[in-house]
Order: structure tokens, then C-alpha cells, then sequence
């Protein structure tokens, strides 16, 4: 287990390598440079100022082993467009925001989803089933935007519930909350119908039920642990999707998150940034799907970690 | 196989990132500016205003609130709250804006116009500190330092050896800043500039904390704790992309006019939230562009509607190394066949007015404003040429290129791939097919690419919008001049370099507006060099009870010193 762990750390850190070599040169390919935002002429000096400021003047290739340099020593450098800012204290700051409202909203969409794809599965073809189904179509087929400026009016604009938008007390975090996990609860709902569907007419659960286990045990002990493989496959980009599928979200309700600084750095050519930010989406992947592999070993015993095992 | 995946994965995460940065661009860019109606000076009593004197309203998340460093209007309009430089600008009678002395009470001019002498008025910082000349000389200096790699530190390059010591050929003592003593500041120029002046209330004028700047460091301005305030407000809490908030700076001179107690700034992208937030009274202030939602407010009887100029013209522009465009009477042809009337409503909803000369209206010469004595010098052109397609197949003649219209192609490049941006795109398109019988492809890029493509004149016709620094036509007519220019027309006319650079030496006033008339006429009824099309006008809506707020045409945001609120619970 040590040994598969520390192994995939190692590969995690060449994929890493990786991704920041092919961004870097990616990014330094954009036509365009942070001065562009500015919309205007400038004279040539200032602009040489500013290049030499931030090391723009070097060659591309110097500037990558610049920031290699940088990177191990743990800095990742100040943004182009606020000056003053460094790239890590950005992420300290904003990623925790994303964080919170990506765990709230995954860990209710996941709740919510897996309850209401095992009452489906175990009422299936019932009234509970067509309404799951109903409800999980709907989340698929809705973007959360358009849920989301739809909470937006009518629980905050017409009812004055919830703040329309911004950040700082749990209330703001109920809107753009729901809007995030409709979606997840209904992928989870439908996954969840169709591997509980698979798993209840296995003989061990046959078994099971011959035993004269009760409903709930049997749902707990059996069912569940067996059925929620799949669902662990598909959270890894679901945590993933929540950091940076928020943006949308996050302009909408004004959440000063990490989606927005991606986005931004990008239109505005915030080269550190942009690197700072990629790096941290990246390692998060990584990681995420690292976990879920565990996660797999913990749930199902049957997936052993071991060097014989690859995939 | 997994580690691969997750490879690929990560590749297309980040591909999908890129598709939505492209997707975000403006069609037209440039900075907001508005400007209000009411003016100054209207005293009110304590006991007629609200007791709770407080207003909130959307911005852009500044860059950083250090006038050396950031170069964006949002942060402009957040220092000029906070400090009080040597003017204030204001708006006038006649709507214009006027320079009114803040921090420094008056000042003398030598005759030759170079030297100007200010003396300070009895003032301080936050903390208590008397602000003295030093602390301007200071920050004009920190502006112009190389290390400091301000981009607006050219907009001092008329005070005296400003640009060799912002290349480093020349130490920063030499720059033609002195404090004489602590309340008098002597500014020398490089040479006569006859819109110094307008220059004043820049934020690269600021006063800045000699002490406090080198012991922040890099992080001067970077948030709340890292600011000083020696204006009519401070900023007291700033959290990253949501908020600012203003209060009252009651150390500041003349804290007895400042009325309002807290100006809270909401960092709102999205549009429709901020207009959702209008619409239940969340925000006081905020300027709205949709169609379906300016009617929607022009229905309440508590909204004020305000529309104002800018000095701000969207134009397009034509690239004449390529051969079609070096031809002056087809450029002609493609100015004119663009119905600015039927523009002005179809893609601006009536928001600005329909441009036929390059200098906006409201803009001063002196004190003469422009556009008052001036004629628009595309109206001449229009009367003249009723035809736009016979000037064009005149031009295919003298070109000596197939005088057949419909076999003509132009690429007309377009900043922004969202769907405003196709409309705008659409519309000149299907314009000049119609009026000119040509064919006209659009490419579409986001603002970055198509900057690097109009600046290394790489286009054939292209479209943007240029917004003035200073209220004078110097800031919309210098950029024409050869070697210069945001959009590179690859256009050269030596009268017109010799009527910029008299206009820049000269002290005259009547001198310096014929300068730019002809210059202007040169520009566009000659030359045919580019197609001003709308002075571009803000547009905003306010809760009634806000009183009082006024926004100079060439100010970065609204000034609040004046505002106060009246009648808000009523």
C-alpha cells in the first residue's frame, strides 16, 4: 500500500512536470502580453520597464528555468495584473471559498443523489422511481446558470429570502449552493439506480434476505457497499469540475472564488498567475483521483494494490 | 493507461479554461466614463439629509490602490476618494469639467509657462501627519523610477527630464520636481504644455508616504491595511473580488462638506445580478446598457436615468499597406456607408450619438469647447458624396484594380468571440455588403490576439474604441502622428505631424484649436483615415435619494465628496 502510494506520488510529480512545461510554453505561444489589458499605445520605454520588471525581457526558454528555479524554492511569484499580490497568497485566499461551497455542494448532491437512486432502484417503475428519474433528467438537461439566476429571482428578488449575491455569512453560500449540487445529485441518482438495479439480484443478496436480515441492514451492509463503486469513479472530476465549473456560478452570485482568478488571469495575460493557478488545479486532479483509488481499495477489497495490478 | 488519462484529463481542463477566457471579451473596449448633472456647492443643512449616510454600488475588482503602480480606472476611482491631490476635478456650469485647487490652495505659472509654483494648504494624512511637498515629490518620482515600472509614467514626461529618468539615462534628481519647502512645490516642464494643467488631477500626481511605501514594499496598495488616505474617505476594509468599503475620513480638511459616512464598492461581473440588485434596492448606483432592462427601469418613479458623455469614440480603422485601403476614396466609401444614426440605435440602443468628427463633444480647448466651433468634418463629406458606392468604384479606378464591387473581399477583424461581439460583427458586415456591394468575411479573436494584430498592422479593417486621458483634443489627435498610434493605419502625413507638434508647444489657445481643426480635417475629410462612428455616452440609473454625486468627463469614476442621501425610507 506505502510503496503504491509513494509510487503514484512520484508519477503525480513527473504528470506535474509535465503540465507545467506544456502550459508555460502554451501560454508564452498566446499572442498577447499583461499590457494588453491596458487598450493603449505605450511608450517604448515604459514598456521596457515594465518587461524588465517582471523578467518579460528574457527569452522564453530563460524565463521557464527561471520559474522552475522559483517553483522549488516554493514561489510562485507575484500577478502581472495586481501588483502586490503574490500567486500563493491568491490561492490561500480564494481556494477555500471554491473549497467550501464545492464541498457543501458535493456532499449534498452526493447524499441526496445516492438516497434517491437507491429509492428508485428499490421502488423502480413506481411513482418514487419515475420521480427521481424525472427530477434526475431535469438536473442533467438544466446548466446550473440558468438554475441559478432562476434561484436568484425568485428566492432573492422577488422573496428577498437570500442576499442576491456576494460572500461572507452561511446565507450566501444556500443559493449558489443549491445551483451547484442539482447537477450532482443527479448524475449520482442515476448511477446509483443502475448499480443498485445490478447489485439486488445477486445471489448474495439472496442470501442475505434468506437469512432474514432486516431492509436496512441489508440495504447498509450489502447493497450500498456494493453498489457505489461506480459513484467513486465518478467523483474524482466531480471535485475537480466543482473548483472550476464554479466559475460560472461564482460570477453570478459574486463569489470571490478561485474561478474567476483563472479566467481573468487568462483574459488578461497574468502569466504567473496563470501558472500558479494551473499548477494548483492540477496537483488538486491528481490527488483527487490518487484518493479514489484508495478510496476503491477501502470500499471494495476485491481492488488490491499491488505492483502484479496494473490497469 | 489511469496516468495517462489523468494527463489528458488535466490537458483538457485546462483547453476548456482557454475556450472560456476567449469567449469573455467586450466588443468595444475601454473604461466606463459618465458624468452627472448636478453640480457642486449646493449647500443642504444636516437636519434636511437622511441620518444614515450611506451608498453602495458595483465596481471591478482594482488592481491595487498605488498610484505608481496600477493602471486601471477602477483603482483610479478608489485613490481619488482617498487622497487629495494637488486639484480635485469637478464638474462646472456648462457641464464641462472644471480643475478646483484641493490640496494645493494656488498656484503661479512663470511667463514662459514652464515653471509652476504650488503652494500647499495646511493638511494631513490619516494618521496625522502633516502632507507636504516632499511627499508629492516623492511620488512623482516613485512614478517615474524605472524599478517601479509604472505604465502610466509617461503621462509626466512633460515635466522636465521626466522620460531620460524613466529610461534610466538620467538619475531621479534631475527629474524637474523640487520641493522648495515643506508647503511649496516646484514643478519644472520640459517644455511649454498648455494642457499641464488638465493633468493635475492625475493619480500619478499623488502624493505618496516616503516612510510607509518602504515599509510595505511590494505590497503598497495591495489591500486595505496597506493604504493611507489624506482625502475625503479611507478604505477601511477590502476583501479580494467582493468588496471595498469607504468611510468618512474625519482628519481630512474639509470633512465638514463630506457628507456621506460609508461608500461601499461590490465587486459584480455579471450584469444581471447587479441589475437584480438595483431592481430590490441592494445597490444605489449602477449603470445598466440592456435593452429589456432600461425600459424596465425607466418605468419607476424612483430611479433617475443619467446619460452623459465620455470622452470616448468608437471608431473603425483601415490598414493602408494593403492595397485596396491605400486608396483615399475608398476609404471614403467605407466611412460613409455606415448609416451612424441606424447604428447608433441598433447596436447601441440609442446610448451615445452618432460620431462625424474624431474629438468628442464636451472636450475643451482653453476653456472653448471643441465641438462648439468646430464643425464635424464627416458631415461635409457625406453632403458631398451622396453615393458612398460610386466614391468607391472612383477609387477602384484610380487603384487601377476591376471596378466591379462584387469581387472585392475584405477580412474586417473583429475583438471578442462572444455573441455582442458577432452582433456588432453582423451588423457592420451585412452595412458595408449592402451600401458597398463588396464582400465582407469577419474574424474573431479575444482582445489580446487582435491588439498584437492591429498594432504589427496585421488587418485589413478592424473596429475599437479609444478613450481620452485628459480633457484635451491633444489625447485623441497626438495618436495619429507618424510612428505612433494604437491601431497601426501605417499613415503618414507630414502636415499633420507639424500641425500635432505645434499644438503641443503652443501656449495659445485660438493657435492650438485651429492646429487640431485642421488637423481633424486632414484626418478625416481628406485622408479618409479612419471612421469615427458614436461618441460613446454612459448610462446609469440612481435611487432618487442619492443627492448630489457628480462625474467629471475625464475623472475615472463618480466623485462623492459632495453626495448625500435624502429620503431613503421614505
Amino acid at each position: 500500500m506505502l510503496k503504491y502510494v509513494s509510487k503514484r506520488l512520484l508519477y503525480m510529480i513527473i504528470t506535474l512536470w509535465v503540465v507545467i512545461t506544456i502550459t508555460f510554453f502554451l501560454m508564452h505561444a498566446m499572442p498577447g502580453d499583461p499590457l494588453a489589458s491596458l487598450a493603449r499605445e505605450l511608450p517604448p520605454q515604459v514598456k521596457a520597464n515594465y518587461y524588465a520588471k517582471y523578467g518579460l525581457d528574457k527569452s522564453v526558454p530563460q524565463q521557464y528555468v527561471l520559474f522552475l528555479k522559483n517553483l522549488c524554492r516554493g514561489d510562485l511569484g507575484e500577478s502581472l495584473k495586481y501588483p502586490g499580490r503574490s500567486v500563493t497568497d491568491t490561492i490561500a485566499k480564494h481556494a477555500p471559498v471554491s473549497g467550501r461551497l464545492g464541498i457543501q455542494a458535493i456532499s449534498i448532491g452526493v447524499v441526496i443523489g445516492i438516497v434517491l437512486g437507491i429509492i428508485a432502484a428499490f421502488k423502480r417503475n413506481r411513482w418514487p422511481d419515475h420521480l427521481v428519474m424525472f427530477i434526475a433528467i431535469l438536473g442533467v438537461c438544466l446548466p446550473s446558470f440558468v438554475l441559478a439566476a432562476l434561484l436568484q429571482y425568485v428566492l432573492s428578488v422577488k422573496f428577498e429570502l437570500f442576499p442576491t449575491a456576494g460572500w461572507g455569512t452561511g446565507k450566501h453560500t444556500v443559493l449558489p449552493t443549491i445551483a451547484l449540487c442539482f447537477g450532482s445529485i443527479a448524475t449520482y441518482a442515476r448511477y446509483m439506480r443502475s448499480s443498485v438495479l445490478d447489485v439486488i439480484n445477486q445471489d448474495y443478496i439472496l442470501t442475505a434476505k434468506a437469512k432474514g436480515i432486516s431492509e436496512f441492514n441489508l440495504i447498509v451492509k450489502h447493497v450500498i457497499r456494493n453498489a457505489i463503486i461506480p459513484a467513486i469513479t465518478i467523483l474524482a472530476p466531480q471535485i475537480a469540475n466543482v473548483f472550476t465549473g464554479s466559475f460560472v456560478i461564482e460570477n453570478i452570485f459574486a463569489i470571490p472564488g478561485l474561478g474567476s482568478n483563472l479566467v481573468d488571469s487568462i483574459n488578461n495575460r497574468d502569466f504567473s498567475m496563470i501558472m500558479g493557478l494551473t499548477i494548483f488545479y492540477c496537483a488538486l486532479y491528481i490527488i483527487s483521483l490518487l484518493i479514489v483509488d484508495i478510496l476503491y481499495g477501502i470500499v471494495d477489497p476485491r481492488i488490491r494494490f499491488s505492483d502484479d495490478v496494473q490497469e | 493507461m489511469k496516468r495517462k488519462l489523468a494527463l489528458l484529463l488535466a490537458l483538457v481542463l485546462l483547453l476548456s479554461v482557454f475556450t472560456v477566457a476567449c469567449g469573455k471579451e467586450e466588443p468595444a473596449k475601454g473604461g466606463d466614463k459618465e458624468k452627472v448633472e448636478e453640480g457642486p456647492g449646493e449647500d443642504v443643512s444636516d437636519e434636511d439629509i437622511d441620518d444614515e449616510q450611506y451608498v453602495t454600488l458595483t465596481i471591478t475588482e482594482p488592481q491595487a490602490i498605488d498610484p505608481s503602480k496600477s493602471s486601471d480606472i477602477y483603482s483610479a476611482d478608489i485613490l481619488n476618494e482617498i487622497t487629495e491631490g494637488l486639484v480635485r476635478l469637478e464638474v462646472g456650469e456648462d457641464g464641462g469639467d472644471v480643475i478646483a485647487p484641493a490640496g494645493a490652495e494656488d498656484w503661479d505659472v512663470s511667463d514662459d509657462g514652464l515653471v509652476w509654483t504650488f503652494h500647499l494648504r495646511d493638511y494631513e494624512w490619516e494618521d496625522g501627519e502633516p502632507v507636504t511637498a516632499h511627499d508629492f515629490e516623492y511620488g512623482m518620482k516613485r512614478t517615474i523610477n524605472p524599478e517601479t515600472a509604472s505604465v502610466y509614467a509617461f503621462l509626466l514626461y512633460p515635466i522636465k527630464n521626466a522620460e531620460a529618468c524613466n529610461s534610466g539615462e538620467k538619475d531621479l534628481d534631475e527629474l524637474g520636481v523640487k520641493a522648495i519647502d515643506d508647503k511649496t512645490l516646484e514643478i519644472t516642464l520640459e517644455g511649454p504644455c498648455a494642457y499641464f494643467d488638465k493633468l493635475l488631477a492625475f493619480k500619478t500626481m499623488y502624493p505618496q508616504r516616503k516612510d510607509l511605501v518602504e515599509q510595505w514594499g511590494d505590497k503598497v496598495g495591495s489591500e486595505a491595511e496597506y493604504t493611507i488616505s489624506c482625502g475625503p474617505f479611507k478604505l477601511t476594509e477590502w476583501t479580494h473580488k467582493s468588496e471595498l468599503v469607504l468611510e468618512k475620513n474625519e482628519n481630512y480638511w474639509d470633512a465638514d462638506t463630506v457628507k456621506l459616512e460609508k461608500i461601499t464598492y461590490k465587486v459584480i461581473e455579471d450584469p444581471s445580478t447587479a441589475y437584480n440588485m438595483l431592481s430590490n434596492g441592494q445597490i444605489d448606483i449602477c449603470g445598466v446598457s440592456k435593452p429589456e432592462w432600461l425600459e424596465k427601469f425607466k418605468q419607476r418613479d424612483d430611479l433617475v436615468y443619467v446619460s452623459e458623455y465620455q470622452p470616448s469614440v468608437a471608431y473603425q480603422f483601415f490598414n493602408q499597406d494593403v492595397k485596396l485601403f491605400s486608396n483615399a476614396n475608398v476609404r471614403k466609401a467605407f466611412i460613409l456607408a455606415i448609416d451612424r444614426e441606424e447604428l447608433l440605435d441598433v447596436l447601441y440602443y440609442g446610448i451615445g450619438e452618432p460620431a462625424y468628427g474624431w474629438i468628442p463633444p464636451v472636450m475643451k480647448v482653453g476653456d472653448k469647447t471643441y465641438r462648439d466651433v468646430v464643425d464635424e468634418p464627416l458631415k461635409k463629406l457625406k453632403e458631398e458624396n451622396p453615393d458612398p458606392k460610386e466614391l468607391l468604384i472612383k477609387g477602384l479606378e484610380e487603384l487601377g484594380m476591376d471596378p466591379d464591387p462584387s469581387k472585392i473581399t475584405v477580412t474586417m477583424l473583429q475583438s471578442g468571440t462572444d455573441a455582442e461581439s458577432r452582433r456588432f460583427a453582423e451588423y457592420y458586415q451585412q452595412a458595408y455588403e449592402t451600401v458597398l456591394g463588396i464582400n465582407v468575411e469577419a474574424e474573431y479573436m479575444d482582445w489580446p490576439v487582435f491588439l498584437d494584430r492591429v498594432q504589427s498592422a496585421n488587418y485589413e479593417l478592424a473596429g475599437m474604441g479609444w478613450n481620452g486621458d485628459y480633457d484635451d483634443p491633444m489625447t485623441f489627435m497626438d495618436m495619429w502622428i507618424t510612428g505612433s498610434g494604437m491601431s497601426d493605419i501605417q499613415w503618414s502625413n507630414k502636415e499633420y505631424d507639424e500641425l500635432i507638434k505645434k499644438a503641443q508647444t503652443s501656449l495659445d489657445d485660438e493657435e492650438r484649436l485651429e492646429c487640431f481643426k485642421r488637423a481633424e480635417e486632414i484626418l478625416l475629410y481628406e485622408d479618409g483615415c479612419i471612421s469615427p462612428i458614436i461618441y460613446r455616452k454612459s448610462s446609469r440609473f440612481q435611487y432618487d435619494y442619492v443627492k448630489n454625486i457628480m462625474r467629471p468627463l475625464c475623472a475615472s469614476g463618480i466623485e462623492f465628496k459632495y453626495a448625500y442621501i435624502q429620503g431613503r425610507n421614505k
